[in-house]
């Protein structure tokens, strides 16, 4: 499938923290061909397995399947629900159109002659609620359910592409596009493709990857804030000009160098992500893990993250898979996944 | 004519050639005349025969939207309000653009920039449409400034088939309300004007009146619902209890003979309908009083007015169907203003 086919298939998929099982089904299904087996951890991840040579070092790509939400709270009277959604921009949210199981909803507020003149959402989501616009409740989704934004999945000229979910399927869509380029081939490595669940509610998933299994290194894959004119942050990286290496503590510098140096082999685009501190990432719990796990991070650049209007270059989700099935490719030095992976230091 | 493909066509004040098209293809056969007056306003009439009451229908064609105002270094578009579209409702939402229809998407920060302070709604100047240009040139190529922006909203009915929500119901079930009238035979000379710009000042309805001088008006519109969970009981049209008779708005007072006899009309049909709640707000009707008619509005109340996604009851549709068929039935009955 090509990077556009993939977007749209998994963007066209809700799964909310917690509820990653549609993704892992799809995954396990157009993926068949491209893994030799898989299974599901404690933690409800799905682990797709490439297998090496015996005794072959494990490469680890990981991207979490899961996409914020809003959640239903309280039934109102007339059709009406009161919701919470806790990572998301109420300014986005009046008028906006949401959706559960088909069942399809509006985000209301009072009309604006019964306001207080000026106030907007006052409260965030206190403010608000859906309409459901029926007269009975019955059918409608249950408390705690979460609700999603029904934007459609599109394609905006040439080179990007919107949708709810981008954050973080197009990393996943990156992941399935290198499985699926490495399909058949000998590699030198074990690759190991997790899926995550549950960052979007404080990067659950991502710390069980390491039990009984220690990776020598891992790439994670996420989105980033990508430079767009409403973010007064000039030095966002751009859409189009591929995915983020991340630099910083998160990254042991080995591993980011090998990263660059096998995009710059392949005449792979990639730009650069200084992450002083804490990446925002499963990447940050997933280093000290266990032993320890050498991890580098991959980021897309995505614009109006959270929102219903997320944004990607689709050539970037294209050339980041491309720079995933290279590293699976490059020939695995033993200093490299020396003692400990400290080879990367 | 469905309402969902009338709803779906595009067209902002002044750029409304996609309805009028539409609306034409729908015009039953039997019509005296069908014209295109200077403005835009498409006018139709049959039964000209008959003696009076001559009655004009009013139903306006345009919808709220944006438009391209200018292009960032970046191939991001610029935007101001085409219509009265607050930007509170603007932000992380579908668009359309151009006259082809490009898609577009209105972007707004990542929540992880302002957390404790998203509350603020954005202004115009904060807010710019996505349609994937790289750079300033290839966006004013693709979308020059005054281009028409409009909401990609689909058309859905709720599973119990009670309600509709999608973009343009104001004023497009007030088009299809006409388009209904046109079906029958009456015996009274009826005029019907699709009309233009009424989003930007009641403009193409001032022009349409003095070609027709009828002897009675009623404007066919969409009404703002506030029947909402905060709203304060009692102070608002409500959806579900019928279309929404107006007595007094901003633009005018309802001539009281046209407003007896749409209520008579309204009980002889057995169906429910209500008195607009609320004095804010005009529509075609006040143009018309301003002219020296008689006029009277029938509204479908609607929740989220002016708003990208905005919702009807179709029993309230139906029910104005109805209720506009007795009225017009019994048109001669209409008592006079003495």
């Amino acid at each position: 499938m090509t990077a556009v086919e993939w977007l749209e298939r998994l963007t066209s998929l809700r799964a909310a923290s917690g509820h990653e099982e549609v993704v892992f089904a799809e995954l396990r299904r157009l993926l068949a061909p491209s893994y030799d087996r898989s299974e599901t951890d404690a933690a409800g991840n799905l682990l797709l397995w490439r297998d090496g040579p015996p005794g072959a070092p494990r490469l680890l790509f990981t991207a979490h399947a899961d996409q914020v939400a809003l959640w239903l709270r309280e039934h109102l009277p007339g059709g009406f629900a009161r919701f919470a959604a806790p990572a998301i921009d109420p300014v986005c949210l009046p008028a906006l159109e949401v959706e559960a199981k088909g069942r399809h909803g509006v985000v209301g507020m009072l009309p604006p002659h019964l306001r207080e003149r000026g106030v907007e959402v006052k409260e965030g989501e206190k403010d608000l609620y859906i309409d459901f616009g029926t007269e009975s409740a019955l059918d409608l989704p249950a408390i705690g359910e979460p609700l999603y934004f029904a934007t459609p999945p599109r394609q905006l000229g040439d080179d990007r592409f919107c949708a709810a979910g981008l954050d973080d399927r197009a990393s996943v869509a990156a992941i399935a596009l290198a499985l699926e380029e490495l399909r058949g081939e000998d590699l030198p490595v074990t690759v190991l493709a997790a899926f995550t669940v549950q960052e979007e509610t404080g990067r659950g998933g991502a710390a069980f990857l390491c039990r009984g299994m220690q990776p020598d290194a891992a790439v994670v894959l996420d989105v980033t804030f990508g430079r767009q004119p409403e973010v007064a942050e000039p030095d966002l990286p751009l859409l189009g000009e591929g995915a983020a290496v991340g630099i910083g503590p998160n990254v042991p510098p080995g591993l980011h160098r090998w990263l660059e140096s096998t995009a710059a082999a392949e005449g792979i685009p990639c730009q650069r992500e200084p992450l002083p501190g804490d990446s925002g990432t499963d990447g940050w719990r997933l280093q000290v893990a266990g032993l320890g796990v050498p991890t580098a991070l991959l980021s897309i650049p995505l614009t109006s993250m959270h929102s219903p209007q997320e944004v990607v270059s689709i050539r970037d989700v294209a050339s980041c898979g491309r720079l995933l099935a290279a590293l699976a490719r490059s020939p695995w030095s033993s200093n490299r996944a020396g003692e400990g992976g400290a080879a990367w230091s | 004519m469905e309402l969902k493909e009338l709803c779906l066509a595009r067209g902002t004040s002044g750029r409304e050639e996609q309805v009028r098209d539409l609306v034409r293809s729908a015009l039953p056969s039997d019509l005296d005349s069908v014209t295109v007056d200077r403005m835009g306003n498409l006018l139709v009439a049959k039964g000209q025969d008959h003696a009076g009451p001559s009655v004009l229908l009013l139903a306006h064609m345009d919808e709220v939207g944006l438009m391209v105002t200018g292009h960032t270094p970046d191939g991001r578009l610029r935007i101001r309000a085409w219509g009265g579209v607050p930007p509170s409702v603007v932000a992380g939402k579908s668009v359309l653009v151009g006259a082809a229809g490009l898609p577009g998407a209105i972007g707004r920060p990542p929540n992880h920039f302002h957390r404790g302070e998203g509350q603020a709604a954005p202004k115009y100047d904060d807010l710019y449409v996505d349609i994937g240009a790289a750079d300033a040139k290839t966006a004013q190529s693709l979308a020059p400034v005054g281009e028409m922006i409009t909401f990609a909203t689909p058309y859905r009915v709720s599973p119990d088939g009670g309600s509709a929500t999608c973009k343009a119901f104001d004023d497009r079930a007030g088009v299809w309300l006409a388009l209904e009238m046109l079906r029958h035979a009456w015996d009274f000379p009826l005029h019907v004007a699709f009309t233009v710009q009424e989003e930007v000042g009641l403009r193409g309805a001032q022009v349409a009146l003095r070609a027709v001088r009828p002897d009675l008006v009623l404007a066919l519109e969409a009404t703002a619902a506030a029947d909402t969970p905060d709203a304060p009981p009692g102070r608002g049209t409500r959806i579900g209890d019928g279309p929404a008779l107006t007595t007094l708005d901003r633009s005018s007072r309802a001539d009281e003979g046209l407003r007896e006899a749409l209520a008579r009309a309204g009980e002889a049909a057995g169906v429910p309908w209500q008195w607009r709640r609320g004095i804010g707000g005009g529509n075609e009707a006040g143009a018309a009083w301003l002219q020296g008619y008689r006029s009277a509005a029938v509204s479908v109340p609607c929740r989220y007015l002016h708003a990208p996604v905005s919702l009807i009851s179709l029993r309230d549709l139906e029910a104005a169907r109805s209720l506009l068929q007795r009225f017009l039935e019994n048109v001669r009955e209409v008592r006079g203003h003495d």
